[in-house]
């Protein structure tokens, strides 16, 4: 339903969403009400972490650096800042999220710790953020 | 008071238990979640009371069977919400095969789930993510800033320790003038879509180059209006700033009880990299 893309325009449509985008479009979102048993699935760390960028490093002040000073020297190559989240469906950029886990690094305990292959018992538990159950 | 809807080849063993994807009103017709039935992995719908859960068997217990219960979590409700409206679950919740959908799910938390369904009725998110033609912005900034463009010239072609404090230090100025850019330009495409979204929140940036990671609430009757909107703001900033719209999809980002991100307050610039503190 009026997924078209805009004829002859510049806007991105996706038809079907990539890996990339579902992972940061759900992870940590929706409702979660204590029946459940949250399952702690196997490799989610590894898609929280695709989807973290580390910001304001003094590594991203050099790339800055090294960006502004070859600009007009006629070299056009794409830039590594582009790529970071791109791939997000094949690699598994183990050590990309490290240091910026914020609010997530609870939730993502909840999910991956503890007996892997048990359901980890139902309890009142908060939604995306702080959703309780009366 | 189970009823298939779908029925298909059976989902890899999973770890046993039922996944939930999310609840929409009994008996919606959910045409569209039908249509795409091949595409999609196994589902079925339980309906009990006003309330019905989208479900399926929970996923293969590896990797593989994660990433790709992570594009169907979203796809099924994707298709779902083109026909109704949907409260989407948490990914990786399942109900054991001690508890049954309908009775200790839809019928006890009937009412919790009622009112957030309510909430989203006649409502879809769609999300923006803005990014940055990088080159272009940095040339904005060198152009504006003689103090960078100096710093520029003095380090040029030098990768010298010497040069680290100086590269080090252009690097610090330029992200400063990347973060006003940012926000300013963050701000401006907020403005602009206020008047044909119901509500919007920060997501997270997702690249050093994104100017905004926008998920915004949308009258489906609006749609057409939000649309026409992100296409004239992807034409003014064509070459600058490059669009890309995803949606309709269930609110994700604005089913949360507690913090739902549509007060007036939450119509705030689009810049924080933070959803929200701890």
């Amino acid at each position: 339903m009026g997924v078209q893309p805009s004829p002859g325009g510049v806007l991105e449509r996706s038809q079907e969403s990539s890996l990339a985008d579902v992972v940061s479009t759900i992870l940590d979102k929706g409702v979660v009400v204590d029946v459940f048993a949250r399952v702690s699935v196997v490799g989610i760390e590894l898609l929280r972490a695709d989807v973290r960028v580390v910001i304001a490093s003094v590594d991203t002040y050099l790339r800055f650096a090294e960006q502004v000073g070859r600009l007009d020297m006629g070299r056009d190559e794409p830039s590594d800042l582009t790529k970071v989240v791109e791939d997000v469906g094949e690699s598994a950029a183990k050590g990309k999220g490290k240091g910026v886990l914020e609010a997530g690094g609870e939730k993502l305990k909840d999910l991956v710790g503890g007996g892997d292959d048990e359901p980890e018992p139902a309890r009142s538990e908060s939604g995306a953020r702080g959703r309780r159950r009366r | 008071m189970s009823a298939s809807a779908q029925e298909r080849t059976p989902a890899r063993t999973g770890r046993g238990g039922v996944w939930v994807y999310g609840v929409v009103p009994a008996h919606a017709a959910l045409e569209e979640l039908e249509r795409r039935a091949d595409r999609l992995p196994e589902v079925w719908v339980v309906d009990a009371g006003e309330l019905a859960a989208i479900a399926g068997p929970a996923p293969a217990d590896d990797e593989q069977g994660t990433r790709d219960q992570a594009l169907a979590h979203a796809r099924v409700l994707e298709a779902a919400v083109v026909d109704a409206p949907v409260v989407p679950f948490r990914f990786g919740v399942v109900v054991d095969d001690a508890h049954d959908v309908g009775e200790d799910l839809l019928l006890a938390h009937h009412d919790e789930l009622a009112p957030l369904l309510a909430r989203v009725e006649g409502r879809v998110q769609m999300t923006i993510k803005a990014t940055y033609d990088e080159d272009r912005l940095l040339r904005e900034i060198v152009d504006a800033e003689p103090e960078i463009a100096r710093l520029r010239d003095a380090v040029r072609g030098r990768d010298d320790a010497a040069s680290h404090a100086a590269r080090v230090r252009l690097g610090e100025l330029v992200n400063a003038a990347v973060e006003q850019a940012r926000q300013r330009d963050g701000a401006a495409i907020l403005r602009r879509l206020q008047p044909v979204a119901v509500a919007a929140v920060a997501g997270p940036l997702e690249r050093e180059a994104m100017v905004c990671n926008l998920p915004l609430l949308v009258e489906r009757r609006a749609q057409r209006d939000f649309e026409a909107a992100v296409e004239a703001l992807a034409d003014e900033h064509a070459g600058r700033i490059r669009f890309r719209l995803l949606g309709p999809m269930p609110a994700y980002d604005f089913i949360d009880v507690a913090d739902p991100g549509w007060e007036p307050d939450a119509r705030r610039p689009a810049a924080p990299r933070r959803r929200r503190a701890a």
